[in-house]
């Protein structure tokens, strides 16, 4: 059928937890967007990385269908997962939480580059390890 | 409850940093926008005992951001929001909607009388393309008005969220087979036939076009796209009783000369073109072959 796309709206959602509660509400409500439709469904297509946070992009289109497709988690989900811990430093200056190697930045780098807007493995490896020191772990090496 | 909403704008390159610091605060879920090569993130967090120090932490973070991504500044901007109740409010957008002379499209929790001759049809709107309200839809309905008769058998090909075969059916089609290529939607053309009660009536199946669909039937409606129906159009012609019908919508008005030229090359003649803003829909009639 013949779609003409209205609105692209990106989000990032618990997997298999979102709710009509903001951001999903809000961000998909104004354009008239069937919630449970995609709560049901997003919950659905995600429960297998319970934990995790997953951005999704749902193209909405003129009569209000919509469809959606999920990408890589944010970095620094990805790095809390690789390093084993819960919570990022509130001081990333002075108190460490851990260590990351650059093998490790690479894979998430690797994970992330087709989310990024980048092709450049060097740059996506800045960002990652960027994250990563703002989160209070260094990188090694 | 009320929540804070959270925007902080970024340079792209520290935004995987933001975002990190928001779930650090609390946040459950982000909305994301790209702005102007920086990136607009949105959190919210619910106005409690808690929110003064969660905001302290997200500002004390996005403070240390240059530290890391040299020479990026993030700037924060924050509004509380009132609860609404988010799961029915989009409802608001669809009302019970007359289209041609019979038929109405009504989702589920509209209540509607329907007058005399009125033929009504119960869709909800979700992921598959097909409540009405696009005018390739809503003028595809208006053509099988005069289209369809008592008895026929119809392939509807793209049937998205199954309008047209309901159409089809509650119009007086005997048998109405309709076929998608998208998981999603044959799911949804096969609830909204149940909720319509044309289980009887209505088969929807998962397939590519018409491929091994049986020589026999009276009409093929489909409401696709210009370069699907010119692929289509040999099918169509192979599956088509002598003066079958065949419908096509969602054509855009460039394509239609297109379209025309090679239903005359398939043995069809038009019958019918309906312009609506941007976009055409086709009747034709299988005259040779």
């Amino acid at each position: 059928m013949a779609k003409k796309v209205a609105a692209v709206v990106k989000l990032q959602v618990p997997a298999g937890k979102a709710t009509p509660a903001p951001p999903v509400g809000p961000a998909l409500g104004q354009h008239g967007v069937n919630i449970m439709a995609f709560v049901k469904e997003f919950n659905e297509r995600t429960a297998g990385q319970a934990g995790l946070i997953i951005p999704v992009e749902i193209t909405i289109y003129e009569d209000r269908s919509f469809t959606f497709i999920t990408k890589t988690p944010p970095a620094a989900v990805l790095l809390k997962k690789a390093l084993g811990i819960e919570t990022a430093s509130g001081e990333p200056n002075r108190k460490k939480v851990g260590k990351v190697s650059r093998a490790t930045i690479r894979e998430i780098a690797e994970q992330k580059m087709k989310d990024l807007n980048t092709t450049n493995i060097e740059a996506a490896m800045r960002m990652i390890e960027g994250t990563a020191r703002s989160m209070g772990i260094e990188v090694e090496g | 409850m009320k929540w804070q909403e959270i925007s902080v704008t970024t340079p792209l390159e520290a935004g995987e940093a933001v975002a990190g610091l928001f779930y650090e605060a609390g946040a459950q879920g982000l909305v994301v926008e790209d702005k102007d090569g920086r990136v607009v993130l949105r959190g919210y967090l619910p106005r409690d005992e808690t929110l003064k120090a969660r905001l302290r932490d997200l500002q004390e973070g996005l403070k240390a951001i240059g530290r890391f991504f040299p020479g990026c500044r993030a700037e924060l901007s924050s509004r509380s929001l009132e609860e609404e109740d988010w799961a029915s409010a989009w409802k608001a957008y669809f009302k019970p909607l007359k289209i041609g002379r019979h038929l109405v499209v009504k989702p589920s929790w509209e209540e509607y009388s329907p007058l005399p001759g009125e033929l009504v049809m119960e869709l909800d709107p979700g992921m598959a393309f097909g409540t009405g309200t696009h005018p390739t839809t809503s003028m595809a309905l208006e053509m099988l008005e005069d289209l369809i008769e008592p008895g026929d058998v119809v392939y509807d090909v793209g049937t998205g969220s199954g309008i047209l075969a309901i159409a089809c059916a509650l119009l007086g089609a005997r048998t109405v087979i309709a076929v998608d290529n998208d998981s999603v939607a044959v799911r949804t053309a096969r609830e909204n036939v149940k909720r319509n009660g044309l289980e009887g009536k209505v088969k929807v199946r998962k397939g590519d076009l018409l491929q091994g669909f049986p020589a026999g039937a009276h009409v093929v409606t489909a409401n696709i796209v210009a370069d699907v129906l010119l692929a289509l159009l040999p099918q169509a012609a192979g599956v088509l009783l002598p003066n079958g019908r065949l419908l096509l919508g969602g054509i855009i008005a460039p394509r239609a000369p297109e379209l025309v030229a090679a239903l005359g090359n398939h043995g069809f003649t038009v019958t019918e073109e309906k312009r609506r803003g941007d976009w055409v829909a086709l009747a034709a009639m299988k005259t040779k072959g």
